[in-house]
């Protein structure tokens, strides 16, 4: 036992001391750095209270060993809120799902506040809820749901596919094309400025829904700010969309029945032209064939008259002649009297036998 | 190192002579944090101490042991999508509709429902880390809200029939506008319109609509079928009445001109000797006549009765 004591004397001891030593040194030395990611920010405390402008380069960073560090995410964040119902200024109530993107601007003042994400989230759903809220209430469903007047000037050049195809125009015509297009929903217009700048739309209202939580913001303070909002999903309310539905099929039977009236309508159209032709067509063929059969009958009227008159005494004979053989048919019965000259010749044969 | 058993006795144990092993240990540990892999599809960005220094592409890379370097990895060449309105389930290949994320207001305030898919690549490995927290789900929240706001701004028979193709390039052009505008370093690739329905409840009234357009273009059709039938056969049938008058007229005036011609000529012989001429006619015409009657009654015109003078076909026969 003692051997191996006195072999190595108190080289182990030491040895144990540089290394006690060496991991005090590493454990300090842990404690006076750290490490911040490219996409973070850190905030380094003293005894509860914030020392410094927050660190927002990434990198090895030194502090003293008593020094605490916060991070923070220096990314852009998402809010994402539930879905409200919130009513407009043409007093419809809608179903309206809002989500945002907001940053840590000042972590600083950030942890002073609120100190975490989740906490910063609770008050985010208060403040961007509420400026949705107050917001939508200044404008019209269509101001919220519109971005333009694109509607009211392109859509009623598009019609669905068959119609332009096949008779264009003609049935086009026939039916109001906004009516069609929109199923009967009257348009107003979105307001514009002198220049067309618009005065309402989703983008305005967007815009003015960011403007409004910005504004509560920057009066906390809370050092966050909210950079983009968001309508993930904008709808009726369960009660209000069966009214839609109604009012869509209403709208839709009435333009299929328009289509099929009108297409009627067309049809016999193009029946009573055909009527109107064959009219002229018949009556113009009558006209001609009279005027040449008549024609006929006239020069044969002058040819007969013309030949006759040279003698009508024999014209007379000529035809009585042909009259008597045509009412002498065969095994008819002849009933002449004795003035008959057929009597007389008949009698002058009996004389001659 | 003397270790105490019990009282006054120790195990002496050898540490420094072991005291190699852990060291080995930890070095071979670091040495092989000093070689990465990044895969074809992918793209390293490597962190020395948070700090990028640099990205790179695929293949076998040194680096500074942990926790000096770290290494993440995005797979940049890979083209994910997300799916709006439908989930597909590729184990069945059967689309399940969620209408709740489908339905959609348009911009005449009519609701259709509409499905979509966004295709995008992370072309920017180190935006897509370090600029947007879950660059993903924020793509899905910019993907909701730009296919709605499009569809507000559309009239909404116009996006059940023929704006499909206008709306998917709008779709991809404004969901890139806001992805560069947030700098996620996403790619949009496509983004597809997988279906555009009416709401069940009007489905039935939208599909009569189509028939009732068919029904309408199929009355004028049958119409105007009728009058490329008709007219044309009139056209014909008044050329013909024509011609057939044509035809009589010529009759006619040539038949006038025959009897015409015939009487002249009769009558020119007849002058020479007109009182021959006329018996002879009577005559003649009586004696082919009188043997195709069946009888001859003669009346005395003074008295009042009836002789049979003769019966040509019986009596003379008998």
């Amino acid at each position: 036992m003692n051997r191996l004591h006195s072999k190595k004397g108190a080289s182990p001891v030491s040895l144990i001391a540089v290394a006690v030593v060496i991991t005090l040194a590493a454990f300090v030395l842990s404690l006076c750095v750290f490490t911040v990611d490219e996409w973070e920010q850190a905030v380094v405390t003293q005894f509860g209270e914030v020392v410094d402008e927050p660190i927002t380069e990434a990198g090895l960073k030194f502090k003293m060993p008593w020094q605490a560090v916060r991070k923070f995410d220096r990314r852009l964040l998402r809010w994402d809120g539930s879905e409200t119902t919130t009513i407009t200024r043409d007093r419809r109530t809608i179903n309206i799902d809002v989500t945002a993107r907001w940053r840590i601007t000042d972590a600083r003042r950030f942890l002073e506040t609120i100190g975490s994400i989740n906490q910063a989230d609770a008050r985010l759903n208060g403040i961007i809820a509420g400026a949705v809220k107050d917001e939508i209430a200044k404008f019209e469903l269509y101001e919220v749901v519109r971005s333009s007047n694109r509607i009211l000037d392109t859509e009623r050049t598009l019609m669905p596919n068959q119609i332009t195809d096949q008779i264009g125009d003609e049935i086009a015509e026939q039916l109001e094309r906004d009516d069609l297009a929109t199923l009967g929903a009257t348009l107003p217009r979105l307001r514009q400025d002198t220049e067309g700048v618009y005065q309402a739309g989703r983008p305005i209202v967007l815009d003015n829904i960011l403007r409004e939580a910005q504004r509560r913001l920057v009066q906390i303070n809370l050092g966050i700010q909210v950079e983009d909002v968001l309508i993930k999903q904008l709808g009726y309310i369960r009660e209000i969309e069966a009214n839609v539905y109604a009012q869509m099929n209403a709208e839709l039977e009435k333009i299929a029945a328009g289509f099929r009236s009108s297409g009627r309508q067309l049809a016999e159209e193009r029946l009573g032209e055909m009527q109107r032709e064959l009219a002229i067509i018949e009556s113009s063929a009558v006209e001609r064939a009279q005027r040449i059969r008549g024609e006929g009958e006239a020069q044969s009227i002058r040819i007969y008259a013309e030949a006759y008159n040279q003698d009508p005494e024999f014209y007379r004979l000529i035809r009585s002649l042909e009259a008597y053989e045509k009412m002498m048919r065969e095994n008819s019965t002849l009933v002449i009297t004795t003035q008959s000259p057929l009597y007389r010749i008949l009698k002058s044969l009996e004389e001659d036998f | 190192m003397r270790i105490p058993v019990n009282n006054q006795e120790y195990i002496e144990v050898p540490i420094l002579k072991y005291l190699w092993i852990p060291v080995v240990l930890i070095l071979v540990a670091a040495a092989s944090t000093m070689v990465y892999q990044v895969n074809a599809e992918e793209e390293g960005v490597r962190l020395r101490f948070g700090k990028h220094i640099e990205t790179v592409g695929p293949g076998l890379h040194f680096k500074a042991p942990y926790p000096i370097d770290r290494v993440l990895v995005v797979p940049t060449r890979i083209v994910d999508v997300l799916e709006f309105g439908y989930r597909s389930d590729p184990r069945v290949s059967r689309r399940v509709d969620y209408d709740s994320e489908s339905s959609m207001l348009t911009g005449d305030l009519n609701i259709v429902l509409a499905g979509f898919d966004v295709q995008f690549s992370r072309e920017n490995p180190t935006d897509f880390l370090f600029r947007v927290e879950n660059p993903v789900n924020t793509l899905r929240d910019i993907s909701q809200s730009v296919m709605r706001e499009i569809m507000g701004d559309r009239a909404s028979i116009p996006i059940l029939t023929i704006g499909r193709a206008e709306i998917q390039v709008r779709a991809r052009e404004l969901i890139q506008d806001y992805v560069d505008r947030f700098e996620m370093g996403i790619r949009i690739n496509e983004v597809n319109l997988i279906y555009v329905n009416p709401p069940e409840q009007v489905r039935a009234a939208f599909n009569d609509l189509n028939k009732a357009e068919q029904d309408a273009v199929r009355f004028l059709e049958e119409a105007s079928r009728e009058y490329q039938e008709k007219i044309p056969r009139a056209r014909g049938q008044a050329e013909r009445s024509v011609l057939e008058a044509e035809g009589f007229r010529e009759r006619r005036i040539r038949t006038a001109r025959g009897d015409a011609d015939r009487f002249t000529q009769m009558l020119e012989n007849y002058q020479a000797a007109p009182e021959i001429t006329r018996q002879r006619l009577y005559f003649e015409r009586m004696e082919n006549q009188i043997p195709r009657l069946k009888e001859v009654i003669i009346v005395d015109e003074d008295a009042s009765g009836i002789l049979p003078l003769l019966n040509l076909r019986e009596g003379g026969a008998r």
